[in-house]
């Protein structure tokens, strides 16, 4: 409740164009919007570009937020749209850098699983990156966000049946594409 | 709240999912790149998009200029591709016969606007020559009638009068321009002049006067020619 009033508290002194609110009301939702537009492009740089593009929008057009759905849905439909948007310049096929990362990081385990992790970790990433876009917003902001349906449905604009589906299909897709592969690797 | 079903279904990949999905933290120094104008590639902003209406007019504009242009040098060029004398010649002395055999002015006026688009006035009757048939060819790009007369004497002189559009616009004199290509007696005699937007070629046959062409809408002379 603390937390609703001081959001609400901001929003209004952010309409009256207060650079202080804005900047706490950043504060308080950036991470949480850079997460959506990275785990959705898989790419740092297009991630921040879509993080400042939302803000921009979102100080801009807060005059018009009537309160109508929550705040936060309200602010991840300008990420989810700016996504979409987004003319991804370079698309990153393959995330080998995080990968090697992971494998000198990673402690207490064998080589092998090393090995074996940050490859199934590899493939999933790619999956998940050629997965169509409604597919993959779904995902994202379901196991980024964590977020429940009805929210995810408000966000999409689209009825929470459909979250659902979306849901489903992009798990098939995935489990089929991750068994087939890793199945060929390991055997 | 709808029931999320998948819950428990797909363990493995939901686990996989949240730890390859995990919340990460925004990078330092975004808030001040949202602060710096134009950081942000490809954001609508406000003077640009009030910019886009006037590239669009501007865009719009040159594009009407480009086709105006476009269609006067059209237009030059239809004038450089008018019949010249030889193929006039060419076309008078052709063997192939009338498409259309008649001596009725207004039935020839109407088969020749039918096919050929050009209007032309014939008055209904001349004493001095007789009109015969008329024909219609494509001379590179260039609808010309033929107009076949005979003069009414004792020797039957035949002609050819060729009529087509000039391209240019309409003069108001009743003949903005006369030539004589050729001379009298020489074989064949041509006598060219425009009239509106029409421009008019009288050849006569070997031997004849293409003069008497004149006499088909003047029969009481030839004004001095």
């Amino acid at each position: 409740m603390l937390l609703e009033d001081t959001q609400s508290a901001l929003i209004e002194a952010c309409r009256r164009g207060e650079t202080d609110a804005q900047r706490s009301l950043f504060n308080l939702h950036k991470d949480r919007v850079y997460t959506i537009a990275l785990r959705y492009s898989g790419d740092a740089a297009t991630a921040e570009d879509v993080t400042q593009e939302s803000f921009v929008k979102l100080f801009a057009a807060i005059g018009k937020f009537r309160g109508e759905s929550g705040f936060e849905s309200w602010l991840y439909r300008l990420v989810v749209n700016a996504c979409f948007d987004q003319k991804r310049k370079t698309r990153r096929l393959l995330p080998l850098v995080d990968a090697v990362v992971a494998f000198l990081k990673g402690p207490g385990r064998s080589p092998l699983e090393d090995l074996l992790q940050t490859e199934q970790s590899s493939l999933l990433r790619d999956s998940i990156a050629r997965l169509d876009p409604e597919y993959r917003m779904v995902v994202v902001l379901r196991y980024s966000l964590g977020l429940p349906y009805d929210e995810i449905a408000t966000i999409l604009d689209c009825p929470a049946g459909t979250v659902a589906s979306r849901l489903n299909r992009a798990h098939s897709i995935l489990e089929r594409r991750l068994k087939g592969k890793m199945g060929r690797r390991l055997a | 709240m709808m029931a999320d079903g998948n819950m428990g279904k797909d363990n493995w990949l939901e686990a996989e999912l949240r730890a390859q999905l995990r919340p990460v933290s925004a990078p330092a120094g975004l808030w001040t790149k949202i602060q710096s104008p134009g950081a942000v590639r490809g954001a609508d902003s406000g003077p640009t998009r009030l910019l886009w209406p006037v590239i669009a007019v501007l865009m719009l504009l040159a594009s009407a200029d480009l086709l105006w242009e476009f269609s006067k040098a059209r237009g030059g060029l239809r004038q450089t591709t008018q019949p010249n004398p030889a193929e006039l010649a060419a076309l008078a002395a052709s063997p192939e016969a009338c498409d259309l055999y008649s001596s009725d002015p207004a039935r020839l006026q109407k088969w020749v606007k039918s096919r050929s688009g050009i209007e032309i006035e014939i008055p209904a009757h001349s004493s001095a020559v007789r009109i015969t048939g008329a024909r219609v060819a494509n001379v590179r790009g260039t609808m010309v009638a033929s107009l076949k007369f005979e003069a009414a004497n004792d020797r039957s002189e035949r002609g050819t009068v060729l009529v087509w559009k000039s391209g240019k616009s309409p003069v108001s004199r009743h003949v903005a321009s006369m030539g004589v290509f050729g001379s009298r007696g020489a074989s064949p005699e041509m006598v060219s002049w425009s009239q509106g937007e029409n421009v008019f070629a009288a050849v006569a046959a070997e031997g004849a006067s293409a003069r008497e062409a004149c006499l088909l809408c003047h029969p009481e002379g030839t004004h001095g020619i």
